[in-house]
């Protein structure tokens, strides 16, 4: 296993002079820089189509630039090979999909547990917080207002706002430095939309994870400690990073 | 050791959810299984049973002939015997130091198609058949007196004979028998069914095989010369010859030395044969079929093999999303494969076991039908080393058949997988 190395200073994510096309397609992605810090929680606004999720895929290593290079947690992703990709991001990165992406065959708490099963690391940093895998999911849904009586039902018998809120604990199980958020509250209604940012980011910090969020819904921009449009950041990155 | 009981689980579960279709492939597995391996069964019994028709005879002795020949006629009762052996020239050999017992064998009479054949009292003592096995009367009692018919299982079932019938023989197979209908026989046991040639034969003692041919001379009635049954007693009814000798040898290590014997002994000329290697050979010759049934067998495997890889290929798109969320979470490529085999496994795996516990419940429930009635032998046993063998081979090729798609799944990228919507 790459052990990360954490040097004081170095940030979270670093994305530099990034591009990615499918091949033999034009380009879809360009990006000069992008810095995360550890802890930090950052909005990332942009039309559809705008490449967004390309971002997020990037970062969470499912997909390889075609170009420049992309450090999480002080490792470069792109020196990895497939499996080893898997496993950091299995180890490291939470991620909440658009379509949540619950397996529908497991229950919600199983669901809430996958991550540490296939990644020894949130095993066991789930097992430290919280003594077990299972004690660790089960506050993980406490706090996220998930019901007792919904956690052994099928994930697929779950409303959608419960299975966004499955989709946040499994993300966060295990406390991964970075969680990646792909538009997730674009099922949701207005008021919802909201709450559920709110829990996503006070779990995160409790958590001590960094947050990417992607969303086209700016009114949730402001919940964010900083905010990046996605156009801000192909080209000149230094001023397109307002605080 | 956590990733694989982690793997197990999510394999099962996720099995679980697709068992609508899953059951099918079982159920492809479960027939295949049955097939292949009642197949074997059925085959290497037809071949166990014709090799042991006879079992524990260690020499066939009959007149100088051909060895198929002799057990043709001898344990089969087809064809005739072109000459008999004379009776003294049978004590010799029964007389003999090296030989335990002999089951004297006189054959020529039918009745309606099923040979007769005139024995002993060590026929129903000394005679075995496969493994080992000795025959039982199913009803009634044994022979023993003149005019008196133990039946085979067949012949009784087949003509609907029961204890206390009167049946009439007929001298020779031919196309126009001549009857015994002077001198009727009494129906008073019938022999449990073997799945063996005594299955179709009827027996009587050799003194009613003399008697019902006291008055007659070369195969035909003496004209105008006619003993009725009550008076046959009066006559000499020990045999003048028989057909063959069933020998069995104090020490069977020694068989090939009382063969040497047998055959150089001084008088009449005498073959000595061992069944088992004549029945071997003469297998040889019918044996073809045989292995057209094993050939048939291994190609309803393969399909049943065939019908799982692609009901594994097709559900495999349908499994994409299911599979790049793995990979989000963290499995590997490899941990996709393994998830894929271990499914095709396991569903191989439980297709053979129900197959098996099917087959033994058929045969549980069947094998006594079809040995009364086909004369098939078909018994519940463990399975021999071939049919491990054979179940081995369908386990395996269940793994690989699963490895295929397993491999398709390892190049799936996790990207594409989840970028499909739900």
């Amino acid at each position: 296993m790459v052990e990360p190395s954490d040097p004081a200073g170095e940030p979270l994510v670093l994305v530099s002079q990034v591009s990615f096309s499918w091949p033999g397609q034009k380009t879809l992605l360009h990006l000069e820089s992008l810095r995360i810090e550890p802890g930090e929680s950052v909005f990332v606004a942009g039309p559809s189509g705008s490449g967004k999720s390309t971002l997020l895929s990037l970062i969470g290593g499912l997909i390889r630039p075609s170009q420049g290079e992309i450090r999480v947690a002080g490792v470069r992703l792109s020196a990895l090979s497939g499996p080893a990709r898997d496993r950091f991001r299995g180890d490291r990165i939470g991620l909440i999909f658009q379509s949540f992406n619950l397996l529908p065959y497991l229950s919600a708490k199983d669901n809430v547990t996958l991550p540490a099963q296939l990644s020894r690391y949130r095993w066991e940093r789930a097992r430290a917080a919280f003594g077990s895998v299972g004690a660790a999911a089960e506050s993980l849904l406490t706090s996220l207002d998930l019901e007792p009586e919904l956690w052994a039902r099928a994930a697929n018998k779950l409303s959608v706002g419960q299975q966004q809120r499955v989709a946040a604990a499994r993300a966060l199980l295990g406390r991964p430095p970075l969680i990646l958020a792909d538009e997730p509250t674009s099922s949701l209604d207005e008021p919802r939309r909201l709450a559920f940012v709110e829990l996503l980011l006070r779990e995160s910090q409790k958590a001590g994870s960094s947050v990417l969020f992607v969303s086209h819904d700016e009114s949730l921009a402001s919940r964010f400690q900083s905010r990046l449009a996605l156009d801000d950041l192909r080209g000149s990155p230094d001023q397109a990073r307002p605080r | 050791m956590r990733r694989w009981k982690t793997l197990a689980r999510l394999a099962a579960q996720s099995s679980w959810s697709r068992r609508g279709t899953l059951a099918l492939i079982v159920v492809s597995i479960v027939l295949s299984t049955i097939l292949l391996v009642g197949l074997e069964r059925l085959r290497t019994q037809i071949r166990e049973g014709f090799s042991q028709s006879v079992y524990g005879v260690d020499l066939l002795v009959g007149p100088r002939t051909s060895h198929a020949q002799l057990v043709l006629y001898a344990i089969f009762h087809l064809g005739g015997a072109t000459n008999n052996l004379g009776w003294a020239r049978a004590q010799e050999v029964a007389a003999l130091p090296e030989v335990a017992w002999v089951i004297p064998l006189s054959m020529g009479d039918f009745h309606r198609g099923f040979p007769v054949v005139a024995t002993d009292e060590n026929f129903l003592a000394h005679y075995r058949y496969r493994r080992g096995r000795s025959l039982s009367l199913a009803q009634g009692r044994e022979f023993a007196d003149l005019f008196e018919v133990t039946l085979g299982a067949e012949v009784a079932r087949k003509l609907g004979y029961q204890l206390g019938d009167r049946l009439v023989l007929s001298h020779g197979g031919g196309e126009a028998p001549r009857s015994h209908d002077d001198k009727p026989f009494l129906v008073v046991g019938i022999l449990a069914p073997t799945g063996s040639p005594v299955d179709r034969s009827l027996y009587i003692s050799l003194p009613s095989m003399e008697a019902i041919h006291v008055d007659w001379r070369g195969g035909a009635p003496i004209p105008g010369f006619s003993i009725r049954p009550e008076e046959v007693r009066k006559f000499n009814l020990t045999p003048k010859s028989v057909t063959a000798l069933l020998v069995g040898l104090k020490n069977r290590r020694l068989v090939f030395q009382a063969q040497t014997k047998i055959q150089n002994s001084p008088g009449e000329a005498l073959s000595a044969v061992l069944p088992g290697v004549a029945l071997d050979q003469i297998f040889q010759l019918i044996g073809t079929g045989e292995k057209s049934l094993f050939l048939v067998s291994l190609l309803v495997t393969v399909t049943g093999l065939l019908g799982l890889a692609a009901t594994i290929l097709a559900g495999l798109g349908e499994r994409r999303r299911e599979l790049a969320i793995l990979r989000s979470l963290g499995a590997s490529p490899w941990d996709i494969v393994c998830l894929i085999t271990l499914e095709s496994l396991w569903l191989t795996a439980l297709g053979l076991a129900l197959g098996l516990l099917a087959l033994a419940g058929a045969l549980a429930w069947l094998g006594p039908y079809l040995l009364t009635n086909f004369g098939a032998s078909l018994e519940l046993s463990a399975p021999t080393t071939r049919e491990w063998l054979i179940l081995g081979g369908i386990l395996l090729a269940g793994l690989l058949t699963g490895l295929g798609p397993a491999i398709r799944a390892y190049f799936y990228s996790v990207a594409d997988g989840l970028s499909r919507s739900s």
